[in-house]
């Protein structure tokens, strides 16, 4: 190493002022991002396509055409949020608000910001950002910060933001992760001043109750999204129907008559898509065992009933499709959304939330919605993002939990809603507003079906559904009988769901 | 204090060295050994508390079948995608050095998927995967049944495994050749002199001085293969029809990210698992693979 001494020092330097400025550079961007703020940053990004819970935060919707219904200064009773409604349809002007006569002491006493978690979809973000405008000029000791991030990092961002000591004061959060998050006791109930279990009960549609826990609600909806028939006119005109069909044998002769193959007996076109991955595991786990007579689940939420005769029968007719009858096929045209608006499945399960993609990548499509096709009774599925209070809000007494709850209760008010509907899609969580739908072609189909919704208990949504996914799996792939594939799943399930109840103390 | 020029030198590089290690323990070392500690808890990290179950986890994954299979397809994607992979490229490189034009541009082909952001690239064969797909129209028209791939129990790992060797290719091939071009040619000189035939002269010359490249990328792959998340994200979302190919590390993300109520103890105690797996099929690969040869 000594030898060639002279060459080395002029070599040699050179590489020591290299390593010792990439070594500062690296120091302080290690600092740099160590010293910087966890809060999530606001991503444009759009979200990935679903394979989360029963959502479809799809690219950008164009909001819809329709203009925001009439408005009428529906305030919300009691004390709290008087949003009144904006007298024009599209922008949400500050509209001059007439604070209730209750005139609540329920506000902060000084100023405080508070942070409001919610993923990225660009209709919902952009709506709620018009929005606090208008609510912090009417609580001008409130500011909101709204921090957006993917859908896809939804718990992982949570997650560390706990662990750091941050995050988010108010979060819109799935109502399907609600039970594991109230068990671990992230999440405050919402206080009585606002959200009192009447109030709860007679403002929003029965599926809220999925949001009460020990006698208290933890979260509250904006708008709720449910289950339906899409249908392909051309196609099912082609095949002599004029209109969707309504039970399930009429869903059983339209899917035969819509299903072609070519001479070969590949599949060209099929009568219904194959989704349990989608929307399919909610068809059965939640509509088909109603509308057959079954409660998929007991009344005190600890017990399966999936393995009853009701829920296997239900179980065979809906793998039957695939089996039997041949009428789906898994994995055409990828997945159950792609295969309906290219245009190669005549019908499909699927809920409100996929108006916004069609609009979009299939403009031309000419497709109806109808409600789902009923057998011994009506049923579907009802999900929804929901507002929460964090414990990170602090105590209910201070001015952070009590601006996280007026904020809460300004996004669900009729007025929020009705913006709400037009620009991201979703229905109206408080039957009064929903009504003002009934009539919308669009939303019609969904709407009228909102009575007989039913918003699952998932524990875990993932496992849940993937239990599903795999009986369906175990039929179609390796011929073990509806009967048993349903037991196994059950016993997944079961097996979670009693260790939850287990640790609820 | 009098320093001699050696001892300067010494302090030198070592106070040079201690910045990117300071670094690297934070960033690699620390993280690591927190999973260890993790690994003995019940951890959800919404959880205020966090009940210790020393070696609990641990006990957990002998009788988890999840945990079985996941084993079993990370062997598997060893055992197929490896050995496979090394064969190929092998075959390439010794061709791409007989090739005489257009050498540049081929070697620039081989290497593309490579480049290629690997998400991309699962997605563009999890397309040509599909049952209506491109594959399928093939052997449609050459008169075969179509293949279930993706959507089949039986076909599904190895479809994945496919993409493996093939997007790992390009950086196989790269540095076989490198290794190739380190054997002075008089060997082969001397081996033909002597009457040696292609085949002789590929074992005997070519196969055990390419030994040190043959042992690195055998480790590198093995290591990655052991790893493997990202194609099976992918392909096959999650974790394909009836788990079977689900690999250790997508259980894991399962485990801490999809799971309600997070268990990322459990998970972590798998990583713990895998890595005492990756540390001792290295050292044995390193051990019994690493022969000299002195010509």
């Amino acid at each position: 190493m000594d030898d060639q001494f002279p060459t080395q020092v002029t070599r040699r330097r050179f590489l020591r002022i290299a390593a010792g400025t990439a070594a500062g550079g690296v120091l302080t961007a290690v600092l740099a991002a160590c010293g910087g703020s966890s809060n999530a940053t606001p991503t444009v990004a759009k979200p990935a396509a679903t394979q989360g819970p029963t959502v479809a935060p799809f690219a950008t919707i164009a909001p819809a055409a329709t203009t925001a219904p009439a408005t009428g200064a529906s305030t919300t009773t009691a004390s709290g949020s008087a949003a009144a409604p904006a007298t024009s349809a599209t922008s949400v002007t500050g509209s001059a608000a007439a604070p209730s006569t209750g005139a609540s002491a329920y506000e902060p006493k000084n100023a405080v910001t508070i942070e409001y978690w919610q993923y990225q979809f660009d209709a919902k973000v952009n709506l709620v950002n018009k929005l606090i405008p208008d609510f912090q000029k009417q609580y001008p000791k409130i500011t909101v910060k709204h921090v957006n991030f993917p859908y896809a990092d939804f718990q992982t961002k949570v997650a560390a933001a706990v662990q750091a000591g941050q995050g988010p004061d108010s979060l819109n959060v799935y109502y399907g992760w609600l039970p594991a998050y109230v068990q671990s006791k992230f999440l405050q109930p919402l206080p009585d001043e606002l959200f009192s279990v009447d109030k709860m009960e007679k403002n929003f549609y029965g599926m809220v109750q999925a949001a009460k826990f020990n006698g208290a609600y933890y979260a509250s909806p904006i708008a709720v999204r449910v289950l339906a028939l899409f249908w392909n006119k051309d196609m099912l005109k082609e095949a002599g129907f004029a209109d969707a069909p309504k039970n399930w044998e009429d869903l059983v002769k339209v899917a035969q008559a819509t299903t072609k193959r070519d001479a070969s007996g590949k599949l060209l076109q099929e009568g219904i898509t194959w989704g349990p991955d989608g929307q399919g595991h909610a068809w059965w786990r939640e509509c088909l065992n109603r509308q057959n007579g079954l409660m998929p689940m007991s009344e005190d939420r600890k017990k399966l009933n999936w393995s009853d005769p009701l829920g296997v029968e239900a179980f065979t007719w809906y793998t039957d499709q695939v089996t039997k009858l041949k009428v789906a096929e898994k994995g055409f045209y990828t997945d159950d959304t792609t295969a309906f608006k290219t245009g190669h499945a005549a019908l499909t399960v699927d809920g409100n939330f996929r108006i916004s993609t069609l609009k979009s990548d299939a403009p031309t499509l000419n497709y109806g919605i109808a409600t789902l096709p009923e057998h011994k009774s009506k049923a579907t599925f009802a999900s929804f993002w929901c507002n929460s209070i964090t414990r990170k809000a602090g105590d209910p007494k201070g001015d952070k939990f009590i601006a996280a709850a007026l904020f809460n209760n300004y996004l669900s008010s009729p007025a929020v809603q009705k913006q709400w509907t037009p620009a991201v899609g979703e229905l109206p969580a408080t039957p009064s507003v929903g009504q003002e739908f009934l009539n919308d072609p669009l939303y019609k189909g969904f709407v009228s079906q909102l009575g007989d919704a039913y918003a699952t208990f998932y524990i875990s949504e993932a496992d849940d559904r993937q239990a599903v996914i795999d009986a369906t799996d175990q039929v179609i792939l390796k011929g073990v009988s509806p009967a048993d594939a349903v037991k196994e799943a059950q016993g997944k399930v079961q097996a979670i769901m009693d260790k939850y109840w287990a640790n609820q103390k | 204090m009098h320093l001699t020029l050696a001892k300067r030198r010494w302090l030198w590089a070592y106070a040079f060295l201690l910045i990117p290690l300071v670094f690297f323990l934070t960033i690699r070392i620390w993280p690591a050994v927190q999973a260890f500690k993790l690994s003995l808890y019940d951890y959800n990290p919404l959880d205020t508390e966090h009940t210790f179950r020393g070696l609990g986890n641990y006990s957990d994954l002998l009788h988890d079948t999840i945990f079985r299979r996941a084993l079993l397809n990370t062997f598997l994607y060893v055992l197929y995608g490896v050995p496979v992979g090394l064969i190929v490229s092998l075959a390439i490189a010794l061709g791409l050095k007989r090739v005489n034009q257009f050498r540049g541009f081929l070697r620039f082909l081989y290497f593309l998927p490579y480049v290629t952001a690997l998400v991309a690239v699962s997605w563009i064969w999890r397309w040509l995967y599909q049952p209506n797909g491109l594959l399928n129209n093939i052997l449609h028209n050459l008169g075969f049944r179509d293949l279930g791939f993706l959507g089949s129990t039986g076909q599904a790992l190895i479809s994945v495994t496919v993409v493996t060797v093939w997007y790992g290719l390009g950086f196989q091939v790269i540095i076989f050749l490198a290794g190739l071009e380190g054997i002075p040619d008089v060997f082969y000189e001397a081996a033909a002199l002597d009457g040696a035939t292609a085949w002789q002269r590929f074992r005997f010359v070519t196969l055990p001085l390419l030994n040190p490249t043959i042992v690195f990328l055998a480790v590198i792959g093995v290591i990655q293969s052991l790893q493997i998340f990202t194609q099976i994200c992918n392909l096959t979302t999650n974790g394909g029809p009836l788990n079977s190919t689900t690999s250790l590390v997508l259980y894991v993300y399962q485990l801490s990210f999809q799971t309600l109520p997070a268990r990322m103890g459990y998970g972590a105690a798998i990583t713990v698992v895998l890595f005492v797996m990756i540390l001792v099929i290295t050292v044995v690969q390193l051990t019994v693979l690493t022969r000299r040869y002195e010509y």
